[in-house]
This record gives structure tokens, sequence and C-alpha cells, in this order.
């Protein structure tokens, strides 16, 4: 801003003495607030303009070494931030525009004017320049600063792109060595397994024994190699779960093998109960799995010589949820370890990595995949009479998976979108599924997949609109490039869409009661041509 | 899981013993196999790395092929591709049995048309089942047999 008691510099060029001194007086008046220089040709101005800054230019149009309009443009070139005044003896609308044209920015028509209107008039340029000037230069520092940050960005992306690379050859390399390991564990365990049966010549009792004890401490390294590749992967923060409808009856008759000849070995009784009937769950078949091997091996380890282990699952119908629990009646766990176990597992969220001694690995291996299933770790113990390790999982359904995920990590995103992706109806179950594989892979740690029929898939995504719409983009992309090497031919052709969006302001239950009714007609309209859908475990 | 959309492919009969391809660059795993399924009545052959498979895949076309993904000359994915893509063997199931545990790569090989993704150590009985469900296994008479 100008301010009133400095003196405004003022550059005359004006030939005419008279002129001159007319507005030299004029500007004077009763205040002393302009200093005035006076220049007779344009060669002595331009000179003048060269020496010192001045605050504003007053030129006559002719001066004897330049005529007309290029006075004012040839002024213009010196005269840096300063607005020129063009002094005339015409008054009329086409000469001021074509004036004002060329870069000044007001003109006097000489013997029209009084002091105070030349006063005024010269003070306004200044104080309009001023304002210009002003913008002009946050305008170049906004400019600048974008350029920094688009630098800085860059920089960002370029560094991410970095520790990507660097997180995905760590992880690779974290595969290969539990590989290895792997390799000759299996052999070891192969090896002694038939020796154990005979297969290479007779076996004594005593023997027998042994060697089953070789065979349980071949599996609990591999468990070991398992618990850490997990771990690596959850501090990572690189485990996403493929959430599906499943049957647990299926994920526990599988862990439930190795787990049977563990619990003979340890001499450990130990009994599934898991009804026929219990409805689908949703959740990663190879993550629950896990959770139920990590507690059952714990269990039959504490249980002790002629302990008994009971595996049970139980749909809770007021939860909606399955519960698996695994029991033991070993030493159990006094409160301090119990308290002591779960602020471990809420250390563990924060993103530190503790091992519960005695326990391993496992438990929190376990509180972390219950979680990102949408479910619950939990544990009863009384010492002396056992402990009960159970985990929740959601039943296959919408509504509850959004509450429950919701819960997990959707309250404080600013806006929940829900895009709704499908394939032609008539798109075989191979063709669907391993679009639903596509899917998979396309999927970030923090959405929500939920596939409501053979053809069709809801995903909720928690993150800024930016980055939800660089989702379509990505799909895109990755489309491509998946189809571009596919012995089958190409993956059935999809459409995504923006479905819906949620603020901030959004009532939970508001959100799942629309995500049920969005399924519901999702899945009814595929339902004349695909048979429900239940995933292989 | 269920058996009866498999049973198409199951060509065996009760004159051929089913053959079953073992494609695995560890010997051990290849011996512990071939140790074990001696007791039934089925073949195995061997391939020990991947374009090994591929030839003895089209050359041998066996009944049913367990393979390995961490192999030389042609890794389980490649393997897999080829197996798949050539209509001669497209329609002899695959199981993959590894060591690998990364779900992105268990995914890969089952859009790539792998009927199951074992993973290494697989107790037998496991395994076995799992043939099962492709081809038909019988317990031979071992004395007959030897």
């Amino acid at each position: 801003m100008m301010n009133p008691d400095e003196p405004i510099n003022v550059l005359l060029l004006e030939d005419d003495a008279e002129d001159r001194l007319l507005l030299t007086k004029q500007l004077h008046g009763r205040q002393r607030g302009f200093v005035i220089s006076c220049a007779g040709t344009l060669k002595s101005a331009i000179e003048l303009l060269g020496r010192q800054s001045f605050d504003v230019v007053i030129t006559d149009l002719s001066v004897p070494d330049s005529h007309g309009f290029e006075t004012v443009s040839r002024i213009r070139k010196h005269s840096g931030q300063a607005p020129v005044i063009v002094l005339t003896g015409m008054d009329d609308d086409l000469m001021a525009g074509e004036i004002l044209a060329i870069g000044a920015q007001d003109y006097l028509v000489k013997g029209q004017l009084d002091e105070r209107a030349v006063q005024r008039a010269v003070r306004h340029a200044v104080q309009r320049q001023r304002l210009v000037n002003d913008v002009q230069q946050l305008a170049s520092e906004l400019g600048a600063s974008r350029q920094a940050l688009e630098e800085q960005s860059q920089l960002l992306k370029k560094k991410n792109r970095r520790l990507k690379r660097l997180y995905r050859a760590g992880q690779e390399i974290m595969d290969n060595v539990s590989h290895d390991f792997r390799t000759p564990l299996t052999v070891i365990k192969d090896y002694v397994s038939i020796i154990r049966a005979g297969m290479a010549g007779a076996v004594n009792e005593e023997q027998q024994a042994m060697l089953d004890k070789v065979i349980v401490r071949a599996d609990d390294l591999n468990l070991m190699v398992d618990d850490l590749l997990d771990v690596s992967r959850l501090e990572a923060g690189l485990i996403r779960a493929w959430r599906r409808r499943i049957r647990l009856t299926e994920v526990v008759q599988r862990a439930a093998s190795m787990l049977h000849q563990r619990a003979d070995t340890r001499r450990v009784e130990f009994l599934v109960d898991c009804p026929e009937d219990l409805p689908d769950v949703y959740g990663d078949a190879d993550q629950i799995g896990r959770i139920i091997t990590n507690l059952a091996v714990n269990a039959i380890k504490f249980s002790g010589t002629a302990g008994r282990v009971v595996l049970r699952a139980k749909y809770d119908e007021a939860n909606r949820e399955v519960v698996v629990s695994v029991a033991d009646n070993g030493p159990g766990i006094d409160e301090k370890s119990l308290e002591q176990i779960f602020e471990r597992f809420s250390q563990l969220s924060n993103g530190t990595l503790a091992t519960n001694k005695g326990h391993g690995l496992g438990l929190n291996i376990a509180h972390q995949f219950a979680r990102i299933n949408l479910g619950e770790l939990k544990v009863q113990s009384r010492v002396g009479q056992g402990s009960e390790f159970s985990f929740s999982t959601p039943i296959a359904d919408p509504a509850e998976a959004l509450r429950r995920w919701l819960a997990l990590y959707g309250m404080d995103a600013q806006q929940l979108r829900v895009v709704h992706i499908s394939v032609a109806n008539d798109c075989l179950a191979p063709s669907s599924n391993e679009f639903d594989s596509f899917l998979y892979c396309l999927l970030r740690r923090d959405d929500l997949l939920y596939r409501t029929s053979r053809c069709e898939w809801l995903l909720v995504m928690a993150s800024p609109p930016s980055e939800s719409n660089r989702w379509f983009e990505r799909a895109e992309e990755e489309f491509v490039s998946a189809n571009r090497n596919r012995p089958f031919g190409p993956l059935p052709d999809y459409r995504a869409e923006a479905y819906c969006e949620w603020d901030s302001l959004v009532q939970p239950e508001e959100a799942v009661r629309q995500f049920a009714e969005i399924a519901r007609q999702s899945s009814a309209a595929s339902a004349l041509v695909s048979s429900p859908l239940v995933e292989s475990a | 899981m269920t058996n009866t959309a498999f049973q198409s492919n199951a060509h065996t009969s009760s004159t051929r013993r089913p053959r079953i391809l073992c494609i695995d660059d560890d010997p051990d795993v290849q011996a512990t196999i071939a140790l074990r399924m001696r007791e039934y009545n089925v073949e195995i052959e061997h391939a020990y790395y991947g374009t090994q498979g591929i030839y003895e895949a089209v050359h041998a076309h066996p009944d049913l092929i367990v393979m390995d993904v961490a192999m030389p000359h042609g890794d389980g994915e490649y393997l897999l591709n080829c197996i798949k893509a050539n209509s001669a063997t497209a329609g002899i199931p695959v199981l993959v049995l590894s060591g690998m545990r990364d779900p992105s790569r268990k995914h890969r090989l089952l859009s790539l048309g792998a009927e199951e993704y074992l993973q290494k150590p697989i107790r037998f009985d496991d395994l076995l089942r799992q043939m099962s469900r492709f081809v038909e296994i019988r317990q031979c008479d071992c004395e007959e047999e030897s």
C-alpha cells in the first residue's frame, strides 16, 4: 500500500516549457507531495529512468525525438513498474482506447484539468500500479511455490516408487528364504514319515514314537517359517485379506489334519466339533486357517500330556457371526499375563512387533488376521482349569461385512465410495472367477470387495476422491496388461461405475442399510442366471 | 469341493493304470512321492525342470500333473501357461505343490488353470485325497506287483 506521507517521484516528459510549468504548478499546489523531474526529450527521459526509479511517468505524445504512440511504447520499455500517464491535446474515445492499449494507464487532456483533478489522477495511477505490482508479485510467488510443490511431489513420487520397489524386493527375499527353508523341511518330514510308516523296514514302537516327535518338530519349524513370513508381511503392511464367501467346515477340516497328528504324538485328545450346517462366512480361507492352526498348536502345546483340546465352531445368530474356539485344559493364564498378551496386541496394531514369550508369534498373527477378517480374537482363562481362545468371523452377508469394515477402517474417511463392478451375465464361472482373482490383485489393503453374485461385485473405498478416481484408471491399465499375455484369451469385459458416495456425516447404520439394498438388487438381478455362490476354500 | 465336476477328466479304466507326471527339481521330493505311491496302482513319471515337464506332458500325456513352482528352465507359471495353451495337454488336471506362500502367486496359478494350489509340506493323506479327485487310485496288491 502507498504511504501518503512519502512523496511521489514524478518524471515529466514535456518539451513545451509552458505546459511543463503548468503541470508542475498543478502538481505542487498547496501540498508538497510530489517530487518532479523534468525531461525535454525522450532520450533524456530514458537516461533519467535508467538512473533512478520513478513512481509515475507523465509524457507528452510528441517530443522533439519521438512522435505519437511510439513515444508511449518506448517509454514503457524503460519505465519498469512505474505507470505511464499520457498528456494529450485531444479528448476522444478512439484515441483514449489506443493509448490504453499500448500500455499507458491513464491520460490527461491538456487545458482541461484543475489542480485537484491532476493530483488525483496521478495519485490514483500510482496506487493502481502498486496494486497491480502487488498482485503480480503474489502471482509470481504463487507460481514459484507451485513449481516447488510440483518438484516436491515428483520427488516424493520417486521416493515412494523406490520404497515400494525396496519393499517388494525385501518381500521377495523373505518369500524365497522361507521357500528355501521349507524345501529341506519337506523332504525331512517326508522321509521320516515313510520310515515311520514302516515302508523302509520294520520300525518298533519306541522308534515310531521318536519319529513322530521328529515329524512334529519339523512341523514346528515349518510353522515358525510361516509365522515369520506372516509377520514380515503384516509389518510391511502388505497383507490383504481375500475375503470371500467360504465354507468354514472345509477350512477347519484342512487345518485339522495336521493338528490331529500333532495331538496324537503329544498324547493330547483333540476333538473337532464343527457342524455341517454352519452358515457360510465371509473371510480369507488361508488366513482363517492360519488362525485356527496357531490357536490349536498353542493349545496342544500347553495342555500337556493327557490333555484335551476342543476345536469348536458355533453360529452366533444374534451377532451374525460364526465363533471358532479352541479350548484346552492346560494350566491356564493368570490375569496379569492375559493383560500383557493383549497389551502386546495393541502394540502390534501400532506397528511394533512383539512376541509373547511362550506363545510365539502365533497369537499376534491370529489377532491381526482375525481383525482384518472383520472379527475379533478373545480369550478366557482360569488358572488351573485351562484357556479358551476364540475368534469370530462375520457370516457371508454384505450388510454385516460393511458394518464391521466401517468400524475397522471407514469411520475417519472423508468419503466412502461404492463402485459397482460387473461382467456380462452369461459369463461362465471359470471366467468370472478369473476376473474375481484379477479384482483381488487390484485390491488395496483397506478396500472392501464383496462379490454379490457370480458376475457382480461391490467395491467400497475409504479414500479421498482423487485417489478413488485413480482406481478406475488403474483398473483399466491393469486390465489391458493382464490381457496381454493370457493363454485362454482375454478376461471378460467389465463395467465399473461409481454407484454412490457417503460423506463423513453419514450414519453407519444408514450406509449399511443402503449397502444392503444395493447388494440385494445386484444379487437379485443375476439370481436368474447364476446359482448361489460359494467359493472353494 | 465336489468330486463330480472332475469325474469326466478321470481317464482311468480298470485296464490301464493312471499315469501321474511329477515335475519337481528336487529329486528327494520326487523320490518320496514315488516311494509312497509304490503301494498304489499308479505309474509315476518324473520331470526335473520346466521344459522337461512340458515335453513329458506332451509325449507321455499323463492323467494328472503334480508340479512345483520354483524350478530351473521354466518355472511353474511358464509351465502351466504352456500346458494350458496346448490343446493336446490343456485337459490334463494340474495340482500345484509348492513351498511358496505368496498369495498373489497362488491366485495367478489358479487363474492360469491349476486345479489346486497345495502347500509343502503336505501330509501324504492330503496329497492322496487331492490326487484321487482326478484319477482313480487304488491300493495295489504289493506282493503281486513286486
